[in-house]
């Protein structure tokens, strides 16, 4: 086959780059949010990636994460079988994750401008991508970021792409699994208290993060002052807090969801808010401190729809909002996230508001 | 204090409506704790914001935007409970009619195409529904748009609208019910809303009965709020799955929305606030006998360790007053889900069942009666399309010497009868299969009949002599390459034989030859009228609104009662269902003419001002609240002003 020019691939991303800032500029005012005067500038070498490549005519969205010398997520919003690489000689399949949609890899960019190149059968197209020198940047090598290489990398990749539709030239200097944030911290224990005035033992499901022990810790403190126990493990008649990251959470929804777990109640750290965790998420309840249904949050999702339908997340969110110097809501209150699918036509259904597949998130509770 | 701007001048008559309803709007406002605000004008509409302030500290509106073609004087209209289209519900298998804005996406366009799916206002449409207003018939005179909550998912107000009443309207998603005041149309005002925290042992409202005192009942399909016991009103303690899961409720509401009671449909819990299994008859279709036949999702015994088959989601709700008697019927726990990529839908999410209350005590209703619908002659490959599943609407008889109810299960295609709501251990029979009214969409040979064919809104005539239903068909290809589908429609049946035939009726479809050509017993319904909407979105005619009032002669209006015996002459239609299940529907909102043998006729005179098609169109461009795009109608009601 042969090769488009490489020119064409750079006139069309920058194209295509120049038009979703325009677009992320435009929700981002509409929205009352501010813009860094970054955002009208180019591609900075050395910093998250946006871009689009056009195969067989599909327009697809690209990130790369964090776009410096080193290891890097790579994220193309596509279902189907592709490859990815530096060279066409050293091309590495685009892979699944558990708790995301799109397909995944994770690759080595060397320093300095060169290219990448993608391939899906016979057909391939490119882009030139600038990752900087191996030295030039504050955050350091990309291989520091361990939360890109674990099994919650898309959270962070969420995470990255929501900073860089509001700004560009993100520097990706972690990831959200590497700390308790404090709205986090706060939304969980708004949470706790709901939990201990309702006066039944809990189960608590987390995993080896900083994030997930930080936040069981705190649960267990809030709890415990209360006099409210953590169950040893999940028993009947008594709800399940899952704090653990994307992957480990929504193969626990769906155990829940089975009957292989038991579980009156599934509450939810808020970072658990995202489409492919929550796809078979029975009522489940989560402490938010923003409400999906608001206007920003819906400009968030509105963008990310016209990239290959990503799906929109609260950290994905979090940075998008922060990127603009937007001061997060403290005022946190639960939401029930479910489906409302109420006909079996046996067809797939994916649509939704965008936080919750087939389905919607709605407040149950006042400001806690 | 409430305000208005307007645009232009308006004619001087309507003006001096106005101000006459704006007077009464104040005293409303005042008297009933309105905060009201003034809202933005545009050009030749009036804009009138009423809002009141919710128990968590929000201030809702309604927003009534009224357009310089609106007549003076009595007048009739349909008032159309609308949500906004947009992203969300955009899939693989609706469409948004001839507007494509949302559809073959370039990712160049995107700063045209970005606002089409932005999320906006739901809204209440206000129809000019007077035939005689020749300029005006048809057209959307005003439209009321309600904030700050989106994505409300419009569903259902109450069945009928008598004067007086206030009109109560449900958002599925939202888990709201908003009480709108209607007396000074086409300006609308809010008096209440009941939010999520007010039900909490109860979401996903469906469907109102408003009573004669003015408060209503409602459905509330699902579960609690938050998982765990819940306490109802009049203490009794069940446990629940959760939002959109199950037990649901019935909630009784004020006249400003304030909840005077959350009702339990399940009957008492045993220990522990545990709600008691409903298991299958001694024979019934493919479920083993007593056997759990309602499934809920987390799966039983992941909930608590004992029995938990609850089928208790309530979705229709009619009332008899004078016998003391409210019927619901169960469609389905709405949060049903595929949990296995390959298996079918678990047929037992959707409900069997029909429950009837004594309502002598309006605030404690005693459930008197579970009643699990026969299984009928058709013997299905699917089990979720066996006549008795999802029962979704139920509509009693109205006179005073008929004691009757039917009911319908939307995916089994049935219709059934009981002669007597009053009877503790009422019978049930299947009366009617759709089948016989199905039309395929291609070819001549009907696929399966009436399985999952959409069976929806279901009602008598006043005067009981007939039986109206309305069904959103099934897209050729649904069962696979041999099934050519089925239209939507809306059907009438002659039910005086069935009616008058008391407690001793005979009527029962029990063999594959009175599934396809009617009940063979004398006092069976018969098929007197059939009306195809032609609908190719997957959706169709999903609810229907009785035409219950007459114009005098001197323009006032009369309305038709039970007791003044006169027939209804007219209804109307709206094709649409709920988008994010894959059934959405061409959004057009149609009048369908009743003659006195039953037979149906499209209103062709009653039209879209845009496009001059029979029928108006809820996907339009422009809205007297704006360029907002398409929008769902789900349901409607006939509203006068005298």
């Amino acid at each position: 086959m042969k090769l488009r020019p490489e020119s064409r691939h750079t006139r069309l991303s920058l194209t295509v780059f120049a038009v979703l800032e325009t677009l992320a500029i435009a929700v981002a005012v509409a929205a009352g949010l501010g813009i860094s005067s970054a955002a009208t500038s180019g591609p900075a070498p050395g910093t998250v990636q946006l871009r689009e490549v056009v195969l067989d005519g599909e327009h697809l969205a690209v990130l790369i994460a964090p776009g410096r010398p080193g290891i890097n997520l790579i994220h193309v919003g596509t279902d189907g079988d592709m490859s990815v690489g530096r060279a066409l000689t050293a091309m590495t399949p685009l892979t699944e994750y558990p708790a995301a949609g799109g397909r995944w890899a994770l690759i080595w960019l060397s320093p300095g401008p060169g290219t990448m190149w993608f391939q899906r059968g016979p057909s391939r197209a490119s882009f030139p991508i600038d990752t900087g020198a191996a030295t030039a940047h504050p955050g350091g090598q990309a291989q520091t970021l361990s939360g890109l290489s674990g099994p919650d990398a898309p959270e962070c990749a969420s995470a990255a792409l929501g900073a860089v539709l509001t700004t560009r030239g993100t520097v990706l200097t972690g990831c959200p699994t590497d700390q308790l944030a404090d709205i986090d911290a706060i939304a969980l224990s708004k949470l706790a208290g709901f939990l201990a005035r309702r006066g039944t033992p809990i189960a608590l499901i987390g995993d080896s993060s900083a994030r997930s022990v930080a936040a069981g810790e705190l649960v267990r403190r809030q709890l415990g002052a209360q006099g409210l126990s953590v169950l040893p493990e999940p028993q009947p008649g008594h709800p399940v807090l899952i704090t653990a990251g994307w992957a480990a959470a929504k193969s626990t929804i769906d155990r829940i969801a089975t009957g292989s777990l038991p579980a009156l109640g599934t509450y939810l750290a808020p970072w658990l808010l995202t489409a492919p965790v929550l796809a078979n998420a029975s009522g489940a309840i989560l402490p938010l401190p923003f409400d999906p249904h608001a206007s920003t949050a819906q400009a968030y999702r509105n963008v990310l729809r016209h990239l290959n339908d990503i799906p929109p997340s609260a950290s994905g969110y979090r940075a998008f909002m922060a990127a603009a110097s937007s001061q997060p809501s403290t005022a946190v209150r639960l939401y029930a996230v479910s489906r409302v699918t109420i006909f079996p036509n046996g067809h797939d259904h994916t649509t939704g508001d965008g936080w919750m597949p087939g389905g919607t998130t709605t407040p149950v509770t006042p400001t806690l | 204090m409430l305000r208005r701007r307007e645009g232009i001048p308006m004619r001087s008559r309507l003006a001096l409506r106005r101000a006459t309803a704006l007077s009464t709007l104040m005293i409303l406002a005042v008297a009933g704790g309105v905060v009201a605000s003034e809202g933005p004008a545009t050009a030749n509409v009036t804009v009138v914001t009423s809002s009141i302030l919710g128990s968590d500290g929000v201030t809702y509106t309604a927003t009534s935007h009224v357009t310089a073609s609106a007549v003076s004087g009595p007048g009739k209209y349909l008032l159309v409970w609308a949500g906004d289209a947009n992203a969300s519900d955009a899939n693989s298998n609706n469409s948004f009619g001839t507007d494509t804005i949302l559809h073959g996406i370039n990712i160049n366009d995107l700063p045209q195409t970005v606002d089409g799916a932005t999320v906006k206002s739901d809204f209440l449409a206000v129809i000019d529904a007077e035939p005689t207003h020749t300029a005006t018939y048809g057209k959307v005179v005003g439209t009321v748009t309600v904030g700050p909550i989106v994505l409300n998912e419009p569903h259902h107000m109450q069945y009928i609208w008598h004067q007086g009443n206030k009109v109560f309207a449900g958002g599925l998603f939202s888990d709201i019910t908003y009480v709108f005041d209607v007396s000074a149309l086409p300006i609308v005002t809010l008096t209440g809303i009941n939010l999520p925290t007010s039900t909490p042992c109860g979401t996903v409202p469906d469907a109102y009965w408003v009573l004669n005192d003015g408060t209503a009942y409602g459905t509330y399909m699902g579960g609690a709020d938050v998982p765990g016991v819940c306490t109802y009103s009049n203490g009794r303690i069940l446990a629940s799955n959760g939002f959109a899961g199950s037990p649901g409720e019935i909630v009784r509401l004020s006249e400003s929305g304030a909840t005077l009671a959350e009702i339990p449909a399940a009957p008492p819990a045993g220990l522990l606030g545990i709600v008691p299994s409903e298991t299958a008859p001694p024979i019934y279709g493919n479920v083993q006998s007593g056997a759990p036949v309602c499934t809920v999702i987390p799966a039983v015994g992941s909930i608590i360790p004992l029995p938990f088959s609850t089928c208790a989601n309530p979705h229709g709700i009619q009332v008899r007053e004078d016998l003391n008697r409210m019927v619901t019927s169960d469609y389905a726990e709405p949060r049903n889900i595929v949990l296995h990529p390959i298996q079918n839908l678990d047929a037992n999410v959707f409900r069997p069942t029909v429950r009837i209350f004594d309502i002598t005590n309006r605030n404690d209703p005693t459930l008197v009666s579970v009643s699990f619908m026969p299984d009928g002659p058709r013997n299905e490959s699917f089990g979720v399309h066996e006549e008795f599943r999802g029962m979704m609407e139920t509509t009693v008889t109205n006179l005073p010497g008929h004691k009757g109810a039917f009911a319908e299960s939307m995916c089994g295609g049935a219709v059934y009868y009981t002669p007597d709501i009053t009877n503790p251990n009422p019978v049930w029979r299947q009366v009617f299969d759709n089948s016989r009214a199905e039309v395929p969409i291609t070819g001549s040979v009907l696929y399966q009949g009436g399985a999952c064919d959409g069976g929806s809104w279901l009602q008598t005539s006043l005067d009981d002599k007939y039986l109206y239903h309305a069904v959103m068909g099934r897209p050729a290809g649904s069962l696979g390459a041999h099934d050519p589908g089925i239209e939507s429609m809306v059907y009438t049946l002659d039910i005086t034989n069935l009616v008058n035939a008391g407690t001793g009726f005979t009527c029962n479809i029990d063999t594959i030859a009175e599934v396809l050509d009617g009940g063979a017993e004398a006092d069976c319904p018969t098929l007197a009228g059939r009306l195809i909407i032609h609908d190719t979105t997957g959706g169709g005619t999903h609810w229907g609104a009785l035409d219950n009032f007459r114009r005098n002669a001197n323009g006032t209006y009369t309305e038709i009662t039970p007791a003044n015996n006169a027939p209804v002459e007219r209804f109307a239609t709206s094709n649409y269902f709920v988008a994010r299940t894959g059934r959405d529907g061409n959004h057009l909102v149609c009048m369908v003419n009743v003659a006195g043998n039953g037979t149906l006729a499209m209103d062709n005179s009653f039209r879209d001002e845009n496009t001059g098609d029979v029928c108006v169109s809820f996907n339009r461009l422009t809205w007297p609240h704006g360029a907002n795009g398409n929008a769902k109608p789900h349901s409607q009601l006939f509203v006068v002003t005298s």
